[in-house]
Protein backbone atom coordinates (compact mmCIF):
# COMPACT_ATOMS: atom_id res chain seq x y z
CA UNK A 1 0.00 0.00 0.00
CA UNK A 2 1.18 3.51 -0.83
CA UNK A 3 0.29 6.82 0.92
CA UNK A 4 -1.55 9.17 0.59
CA UNK A 5 -4.47 7.20 1.45
CA UNK A 6 -6.78 5.59 -1.62
CA UNK A 7 -9.70 7.59 -2.94
CA UNK A 8 -12.00 6.17 -1.07
CA UNK A 9 -10.43 7.57 1.86
CA UNK A 10 -10.06 10.89 0.67
CA UNK A 11 -12.36 14.09 1.57
CA UNK A 12 -15.50 14.00 2.68
CA UNK A 13 -15.98 10.21 3.25
CA UNK A 14 -16.40 8.85 6.98
CA UNK A 15 -12.83 6.78 6.79
CA UNK A 16 -11.11 10.04 5.96
CA UNK A 17 -12.96 11.73 8.65
CA UNK A 18 -11.72 9.23 10.93
CA UNK A 19 -8.05 9.51 9.80
CA UNK A 20 -8.67 13.34 10.23
CA UNK A 21 -9.72 12.83 13.76
CA UNK A 22 -7.02 10.79 14.75
CA UNK A 23 -4.76 12.88 12.89
CA UNK A 24 -6.35 15.85 15.18
CA UNK A 25 -6.00 14.16 18.20
CA UNK A 26 -2.27 13.23 17.66
CA UNK A 27 -1.23 17.03 16.95
CA UNK A 28 -3.24 18.51 19.82
CA UNK A 29 -1.41 15.85 22.15
CA UNK A 30 1.90 16.79 20.73
CA UNK A 31 1.01 20.35 21.44
CA UNK A 32 -0.19 19.79 24.89
CA UNK A 33 3.24 18.09 26.07
CA UNK A 34 4.92 20.80 24.26
CA UNK A 35 2.99 23.14 26.55
CA UNK A 36 2.40 25.21 23.17
CA UNK A 37 -1.76 25.42 24.90
CA UNK A 38 -0.88 27.99 27.10
CA UNK A 39 -0.62 31.69 25.28
CA UNK A 40 2.61 32.36 28.29
CA UNK A 41 4.50 29.96 26.20
CA UNK A 42 3.99 31.91 23.05
CA UNK A 43 4.03 35.12 24.15
CA UNK A 44 7.91 33.86 25.50
CA UNK A 45 8.43 33.71 21.82
CA UNK A 46 7.83 37.50 21.14
CA UNK A 47 9.60 38.28 24.40
CA UNK A 48 12.49 35.78 22.57
CA UNK A 49 12.77 34.58 26.65
CA UNK A 50 11.20 31.05 25.56
CA UNK A 51 11.83 29.76 21.96
CA UNK A 52 10.31 26.57 22.47
CA UNK A 53 7.56 27.43 19.33
CA UNK A 54 10.08 28.19 17.30
CA UNK A 55 12.47 24.88 17.96
CA UNK A 56 8.81 22.94 18.02
CA UNK A 57 7.54 24.27 14.57
CA UNK A 58 11.33 24.13 12.62
CA UNK A 59 11.38 20.34 14.18
CA UNK A 60 8.15 19.55 12.64
CA UNK A 61 9.16 20.94 9.58
CA UNK A 62 12.25 18.89 8.96
CA UNK A 63 10.82 16.00 10.30
CA UNK A 64 7.79 16.11 7.24
CA UNK A 65 10.72 17.24 5.10
CA UNK A 66 13.06 14.43 5.69
CA UNK A 67 10.35 11.95 6.24
CA UNK A 68 8.51 12.93 2.85
CA UNK A 69 11.66 13.12 0.59
CA UNK A 70 12.70 9.41 2.35
CA UNK A 71 9.61 7.73 1.98
CA UNK A 72 8.54 8.84 -1.34
CA UNK A 73 12.56 7.49 -2.34
CA UNK A 74 11.75 3.88 -1.05
CA UNK A 75 8.49 3.84 -3.34
CA UNK A 76 6.27 4.44 0.19
CA UNK A 77 4.60 7.98 -0.71
CA UNK A 78 3.43 9.04 -3.73
CA UNK A 79 4.87 12.60 -3.79
CA UNK A 80 2.21 13.67 -7.36
CA UNK A 81 -0.52 13.02 -5.24
CA UNK A 82 0.40 15.01 -2.52
CA UNK A 83 -0.67 18.75 -3.17
CA UNK A 84 1.10 21.82 -3.05
CA UNK A 85 -0.66 24.89 -1.76
CA UNK A 86 -0.74 27.70 -4.34
CA UNK A 87 0.70 31.13 -3.79
CA UNK A 88 -1.06 34.36 -4.23
CA UNK A 89 1.11 36.62 -3.46
CA UNK A 90 -0.74 39.84 -1.81
CA UNK A 91 -3.38 38.02 -0.58
CA UNK A 92 -1.18 35.57 1.72
CA UNK A 93 0.98 38.45 2.92
CA UNK A 94 -2.28 40.56 3.84
CA UNK A 95 -3.73 37.13 5.56
CA UNK A 96 -0.06 37.05 7.43
CA UNK A 97 0.14 40.30 8.79
CA UNK A 98 -3.66 39.74 10.20
CA UNK A 99 -2.38 35.89 11.46
CA UNK A 100 0.55 37.35 12.87
CA UNK A 101 -1.15 40.27 14.58
CA UNK A 102 -4.24 38.03 16.47
CA UNK A 103 -1.47 35.61 17.46
CA UNK A 104 0.24 38.53 18.72
CA UNK A 105 -2.77 39.86 20.59
CA UNK A 106 -4.06 36.47 21.76
CA UNK A 107 -1.14 34.61 22.68
CA UNK A 108 -2.77 31.46 20.16
CA UNK A 109 -2.85 30.35 17.14
CA UNK A 110 -5.89 27.80 15.71
CA UNK A 111 -3.89 24.46 16.61
CA UNK A 112 -3.08 25.59 20.04
CA UNK A 113 -6.16 27.84 20.66
CA UNK A 114 -7.84 24.58 20.25
CA UNK A 115 -5.77 22.81 22.52
CA UNK A 116 -6.50 25.70 24.87
CA UNK A 117 -9.79 25.07 24.57
CA UNK A 118 -9.82 21.47 24.86
CA UNK A 119 -7.76 22.12 28.38
CA UNK A 120 -10.44 24.82 29.56
CA UNK A 121 -8.52 27.80 29.10
CA UNK A 122 -10.78 30.56 28.62
CA UNK A 123 -9.02 32.38 26.23
CA UNK A 124 -8.84 29.55 24.33
CA UNK A 125 -12.32 29.35 24.10
CA UNK A 126 -12.43 33.05 23.28
CA UNK A 127 -9.86 32.72 20.66
CA UNK A 128 -11.71 29.90 18.73
CA UNK A 129 -14.73 32.10 18.80
CA UNK A 130 -12.79 34.39 17.51
CA UNK A 131 -11.37 32.92 14.35
CA UNK A 132 -14.94 31.16 13.60
CA UNK A 133 -15.93 35.04 13.57
CA UNK A 134 -13.05 35.61 11.33
CA UNK A 135 -13.97 32.85 9.10
CA UNK A 136 -17.95 34.01 8.83
CA UNK A 137 -16.81 37.48 8.33
CA UNK A 138 -14.13 36.77 5.23
CA UNK A 139 -17.45 34.25 3.92
CA UNK A 140 -19.66 37.21 4.25
CA UNK A 141 -17.22 39.70 2.53
CA UNK A 142 -15.36 37.64 -0.35
CA UNK A 143 -18.11 38.40 -2.74
CA UNK A 144 -16.65 41.93 -2.00
CA UNK A 145 -12.79 41.26 -2.09
CA UNK A 146 -13.16 38.52 -4.70
CA UNK A 147 -10.92 40.09 -6.74
CA UNK A 148 -8.31 40.82 -4.32
CA UNK A 149 -8.91 36.96 -3.36
CA UNK A 150 -7.27 35.88 -6.26
CA UNK A 151 -4.77 38.54 -6.74
CA UNK A 152 -1.12 37.57 -8.02
CA UNK A 153 -1.66 33.77 -8.53
CA UNK A 154 1.67 32.28 -8.94
CA UNK A 155 0.69 28.89 -8.57
CA UNK A 156 2.40 25.54 -6.52
CA UNK A 157 5.64 27.08 -6.24
CA UNK A 158 8.84 25.39 -4.09
CA UNK A 159 11.68 26.28 -2.97
CA UNK A 160 13.68 23.87 -5.01
CA UNK A 161 12.08 25.59 -8.25
CA UNK A 162 12.38 28.80 -7.62
CA UNK A 163 16.37 28.54 -6.61
CA UNK A 164 16.32 26.22 -9.33
CA UNK A 165 18.44 23.53 -7.38
CA UNK A 166 17.36 19.76 -6.46
CA UNK A 167 15.06 18.59 -3.78
CA UNK A 168 17.91 17.43 -1.88
CA UNK A 169 19.67 20.29 -2.10
CA UNK A 170 16.98 22.40 -0.85
CA UNK A 171 16.46 19.70 2.45
CA UNK A 172 20.18 20.12 3.06
CA UNK A 173 19.90 23.82 3.17
CA UNK A 174 16.81 24.29 5.12
CA UNK A 175 18.33 21.85 7.73
CA UNK A 176 21.55 23.68 8.15
CA UNK A 177 19.41 27.01 9.19
CA UNK A 178 17.47 24.74 11.30
CA UNK A 179 20.49 23.81 13.15
CA UNK A 180 21.83 26.88 13.08
CA UNK A 181 18.44 28.22 14.33
CA UNK A 182 18.20 25.95 17.03
CA UNK A 183 21.66 26.67 18.55
CA UNK A 184 20.82 30.56 18.50
CA UNK A 185 17.55 30.15 19.99
CA UNK A 186 19.40 28.42 22.59
CA UNK A 187 21.82 31.02 22.84
CA UNK A 188 19.11 33.67 23.19
CA UNK A 189 17.35 31.94 25.75
CA UNK A 190 20.24 31.81 28.38
CA UNK A 191 21.48 35.44 27.31
CA UNK A 192 17.57 36.74 28.40
CA UNK A 193 17.10 34.28 31.33
CA UNK A 194 20.93 36.40 32.38
CA UNK A 195 19.68 39.67 31.66
CA UNK A 196 16.17 38.93 33.71
CA UNK A 197 17.89 37.32 36.72
CA UNK A 198 19.94 40.86 36.59
CA UNK A 199 17.71 43.05 36.22
CA UNK A 200 15.22 41.33 39.05
CA UNK A 201 16.56 43.02 42.39
CA UNK B 1 19.11 16.84 31.63
CA UNK B 2 22.00 15.28 29.80
CA UNK B 3 19.82 12.44 28.69
CA UNK B 4 17.35 14.55 27.09
CA UNK B 5 20.87 16.93 25.49
CA UNK B 6 22.35 13.73 24.52
CA UNK B 7 18.71 12.25 22.82
CA UNK B 8 18.71 16.23 20.97
CA UNK B 9 22.70 15.93 19.80
CA UNK B 10 21.20 12.32 18.58
CA UNK B 11 18.70 13.22 16.40
CA UNK B 12 20.54 16.62 15.10
CA UNK B 13 22.95 14.21 13.60
CA UNK B 14 20.75 11.51 12.33
CA UNK B 15 18.62 14.55 10.59
CA UNK B 16 21.97 16.42 8.94
CA UNK B 17 22.85 12.49 7.73
CA UNK B 18 19.79 12.30 6.22
CA UNK B 19 20.04 15.83 4.57
CA UNK B 20 23.29 15.17 3.23
CA UNK B 21 22.34 12.15 1.50
CA UNK B 22 19.41 13.56 0.50
CA UNK B 23 21.55 16.57 -1.35
CA UNK B 24 23.78 13.61 -2.63
CA UNK B 25 20.49 11.63 -3.69
CA UNK B 26 18.88 14.57 -5.37
CA UNK B 27 15.51 13.81 -6.34
CA UNK B 28 12.73 11.79 -4.44
CA UNK B 29 11.94 10.07 -7.09
CA UNK B 30 12.16 5.78 -5.99
CA UNK B 31 15.76 5.09 -6.44
CA UNK B 32 14.52 2.11 -9.59
CA UNK B 33 13.19 5.26 -11.84
CA UNK B 34 17.11 6.72 -11.42
CA UNK B 35 18.27 6.14 -15.05
CA UNK B 36 14.81 7.96 -16.47
CA UNK B 37 15.53 10.67 -14.24
CA UNK B 38 14.82 13.63 -16.55
CA UNK B 39 11.90 11.10 -18.01
CA UNK B 40 10.31 11.02 -14.34
CA UNK B 41 10.93 14.88 -14.27
CA UNK B 42 9.25 15.42 -17.23
CA UNK B 43 6.23 12.82 -16.09
CA UNK B 44 5.73 14.52 -13.11
CA UNK B 45 5.52 17.98 -14.66
CA UNK B 46 2.91 16.62 -16.84
CA UNK B 47 1.21 14.30 -14.12
CA UNK B 48 0.81 17.91 -12.02
CA UNK B 49 -0.52 20.09 -14.70
CA UNK B 50 -4.32 18.41 -15.62
CA UNK B 51 -5.64 18.03 -19.02
CA UNK B 52 -8.36 20.43 -19.79
CA UNK B 53 -11.28 20.93 -21.66
CA UNK B 54 -12.84 24.51 -22.99
CA UNK B 55 -16.27 24.62 -22.27
CA UNK B 56 -17.54 25.11 -26.03
CA UNK B 57 -15.57 21.75 -27.07
CA UNK B 58 -17.43 20.07 -23.58
CA UNK B 59 -20.44 21.50 -25.22
CA UNK B 60 -20.02 19.81 -28.53
CA UNK B 61 -18.78 16.89 -27.18
CA UNK B 62 -22.59 16.92 -25.20
CA UNK B 63 -24.39 17.47 -28.27
CA UNK B 64 -22.72 15.51 -31.04
CA UNK B 65 -22.32 12.59 -28.73
CA UNK B 66 -19.33 11.27 -30.51
CA UNK B 67 -17.75 9.83 -27.91
CA UNK B 68 -19.37 9.02 -24.47
CA UNK B 69 -18.51 11.57 -22.43
CA UNK B 70 -19.78 11.74 -18.36
CA UNK B 71 -19.11 14.84 -16.52
CA UNK B 72 -18.45 15.35 -13.02
CA UNK B 73 -19.98 18.19 -10.85
CA UNK B 74 -17.29 18.24 -7.47
CA UNK B 75 -19.03 21.60 -6.33
CA UNK B 76 -21.67 19.84 -3.84
CA UNK B 77 -25.06 19.13 -3.49
CA UNK B 78 -26.61 22.51 -2.97
CA UNK B 79 -24.58 24.34 -5.82
CA UNK B 80 -25.38 21.31 -8.28
CA UNK B 81 -29.23 21.74 -7.38
CA UNK B 82 -28.93 25.57 -8.31
CA UNK B 83 -27.53 25.37 -11.53
CA UNK B 84 -25.24 22.61 -13.26
CA UNK B 85 -23.76 21.27 -16.76
CA UNK B 86 -26.48 19.83 -18.33
CA UNK B 87 -26.38 15.55 -18.23
CA UNK B 88 -23.67 16.53 -15.10
CA UNK B 89 -23.81 13.97 -12.13
CA UNK B 90 -23.32 15.07 -8.81
CA UNK B 91 -19.87 13.80 -7.86
CA UNK B 92 -17.47 13.77 -4.32
CA UNK B 93 -14.40 12.41 -4.19
CA UNK B 94 -14.97 8.99 -2.79
CA UNK B 95 -16.95 7.83 -6.02
CA UNK B 96 -14.20 8.83 -8.28
CA UNK B 97 -12.50 5.72 -6.75
CA UNK B 98 -15.07 3.33 -8.61
CA UNK B 99 -14.55 5.71 -11.54
CA UNK B 100 -10.86 5.53 -11.92
CA UNK B 101 -11.43 1.89 -12.82
CA UNK B 102 -13.69 2.63 -15.71
CA UNK B 103 -10.55 3.45 -17.73
CA UNK B 104 -12.68 3.28 -21.08
CA UNK B 105 -14.67 6.27 -19.99
CA UNK B 106 -14.23 9.89 -20.88
CA UNK B 107 -14.49 11.74 -17.56
CA UNK B 108 -14.80 15.98 -17.29
CA UNK B 109 -14.14 17.14 -13.88
CA UNK B 110 -15.49 20.72 -12.64
CA UNK B 111 -15.88 22.66 -9.84
CA UNK B 112 -15.94 26.29 -8.63
CA UNK B 113 -12.46 26.40 -8.15
CA UNK B 114 -9.04 25.29 -9.75
CA UNK B 115 -8.30 23.01 -6.76
CA UNK B 116 -10.69 20.49 -6.22
CA UNK B 117 -11.09 19.23 -9.54
CA UNK B 118 -7.42 19.86 -10.05
CA UNK B 119 -6.93 17.50 -7.35
CA UNK B 120 -9.55 15.06 -8.17
CA UNK B 121 -7.67 14.90 -11.69
CA UNK B 122 -4.45 14.46 -10.15
CA UNK B 123 -5.78 11.44 -7.91
CA UNK B 124 -7.08 9.84 -11.24
CA UNK B 125 -4.18 10.52 -13.39
CA UNK B 126 -2.24 9.00 -10.65
CA UNK B 127 -4.19 5.80 -10.59
CA UNK B 128 -3.88 5.20 -14.28
CA UNK B 129 -6.98 6.71 -15.56
CA UNK B 130 -5.65 8.67 -18.76
CA UNK B 131 -8.87 9.63 -19.84
CA UNK B 132 -10.32 12.11 -17.36
CA UNK B 133 -10.01 16.41 -18.30
CA UNK B 134 -10.71 19.19 -16.18
CA UNK B 135 -13.33 21.91 -17.59
CA UNK B 136 -11.22 25.00 -17.74
CA UNK B 137 -12.85 27.84 -15.83
CA UNK B 138 -15.66 25.48 -14.50
CA UNK B 139 -19.27 26.21 -14.20
CA UNK B 140 -18.66 30.42 -14.59
CA UNK B 141 -16.94 29.38 -18.36
CA UNK B 142 -19.93 27.35 -19.11
CA UNK B 143 -21.96 30.47 -18.72
CA UNK B 144 -20.17 32.54 -20.20
CA UNK B 145 -18.83 30.92 -22.95
CA UNK B 146 -22.34 28.31 -23.54
CA UNK B 147 -25.42 29.48 -22.02
CA UNK B 148 -24.37 33.18 -22.16
CA UNK B 149 -21.69 33.46 -25.22
CA UNK B 150 -20.96 36.60 -26.64
CA UNK B 151 -21.37 36.05 -30.44
CA UNK B 152 -18.19 37.77 -32.38
CA UNK B 153 -16.56 36.54 -35.72
CA UNK B 154 -16.94 33.79 -38.23
CA UNK B 155 -17.75 31.29 -35.39
CA UNK B 156 -20.57 32.99 -34.33
CA UNK B 157 -23.51 31.06 -35.63
CA UNK B 158 -21.92 27.76 -34.76
CA UNK B 159 -21.71 29.36 -31.02
CA UNK B 160 -25.45 30.37 -31.37
CA UNK B 161 -26.57 26.72 -32.40
CA UNK B 162 -24.56 25.22 -29.40
CA UNK B 163 -25.40 28.02 -27.15
CA UNK B 164 -29.47 27.77 -27.74
CA UNK B 165 -29.12 23.44 -27.83
CA UNK B 166 -28.72 23.87 -24.21
CA UNK B 167 -31.31 26.18 -23.81
CA UNK B 168 -29.13 29.74 -23.81
CA UNK B 169 -29.79 33.01 -24.40
CA UNK B 170 -26.36 33.93 -26.53
CA UNK B 171 -25.58 37.70 -27.03
CA UNK B 172 -24.06 39.81 -29.77
CA UNK B 173 -21.08 41.91 -28.17
CA UNK B 174 -22.89 44.74 -28.82
CA UNK B 175 -26.21 44.19 -28.17
CA UNK B 176 -29.04 42.42 -25.95
CA UNK B 177 -29.12 38.82 -25.80
CA UNK B 178 -30.71 37.64 -28.81
CA UNK B 179 -33.90 36.54 -28.15
CA UNK B 180 -34.85 37.04 -32.41
CA UNK B 181 -33.72 35.06 -35.08
CA UNK B 182 -30.01 36.19 -35.96
CA UNK B 183 -29.46 38.15 -38.98
CA UNK B 184 -28.09 35.76 -41.93
CA UNK B 185 -24.61 36.01 -42.30
CA UNK B 186 -23.98 37.24 -45.90
CA UNK B 187 -22.90 34.31 -48.06
CA UNK B 188 -20.70 35.14 -50.94
CA UNK B 189 -21.06 33.06 -54.12
CA UNK B 190 -18.19 30.56 -53.13
CA UNK B 191 -19.96 29.89 -49.94
CA UNK B 192 -17.77 31.14 -47.86
CA UNK B 193 -19.13 33.23 -45.09
CA UNK B 194 -17.70 36.26 -44.05
CA UNK B 195 -18.39 38.71 -41.05
CA UNK B 196 -19.68 42.39 -42.45
CA UNK B 197 -19.53 45.46 -40.32
CA UNK B 198 -22.06 48.24 -40.33
CA UNK B 199 -21.48 49.33 -43.75
CA UNK B 200 -21.53 45.80 -45.37
CA UNK B 201 -17.41 45.77 -45.76
CA UNK B 202 -16.09 42.75 -44.74
CA UNK B 203 -14.37 42.97 -41.40
CA UNK B 204 -10.99 42.97 -41.74
CA UNK B 205 -8.76 40.91 -39.04
CA UNK B 206 -5.05 40.18 -38.26
CA UNK B 207 -2.15 42.02 -40.05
Amino acid sequence: MSAPLPLALAAGSPGALAVAFAIGVGFGWCLERAGLGSARKLMGQFHLTDLAVFKVMFSAILTAMLGLFWLSRFGVVDLSRVYVPETFVGPQLAGGVIFGAGMALAGLCPGTSCVAAATGRVDGIAVVAGFFAGILTTALALPTIALFYGSGARGGVTLDSVLDTSQGVMILVVVTIAMAGFVAADRIERLMARSVAEAEP
Amino acid sequence: MTAIRTLHQTLAIAAAGLALLAAAAGTPSPRDAEPFARAGADAEAAASTPRVVGARQLAAWIRDGEQPVRVLDLRGDSAYASRHVPSAEPADFARLDSLAAQRDQTLVLYSDDDVRDTQAWANLAALGHDRAYVLSGGMDAWTEEVMEAALRGDSADYVAALSRYFGGAPRREDAHPMSAAPPSPRVRADGERRETDAFGEPVRRGC
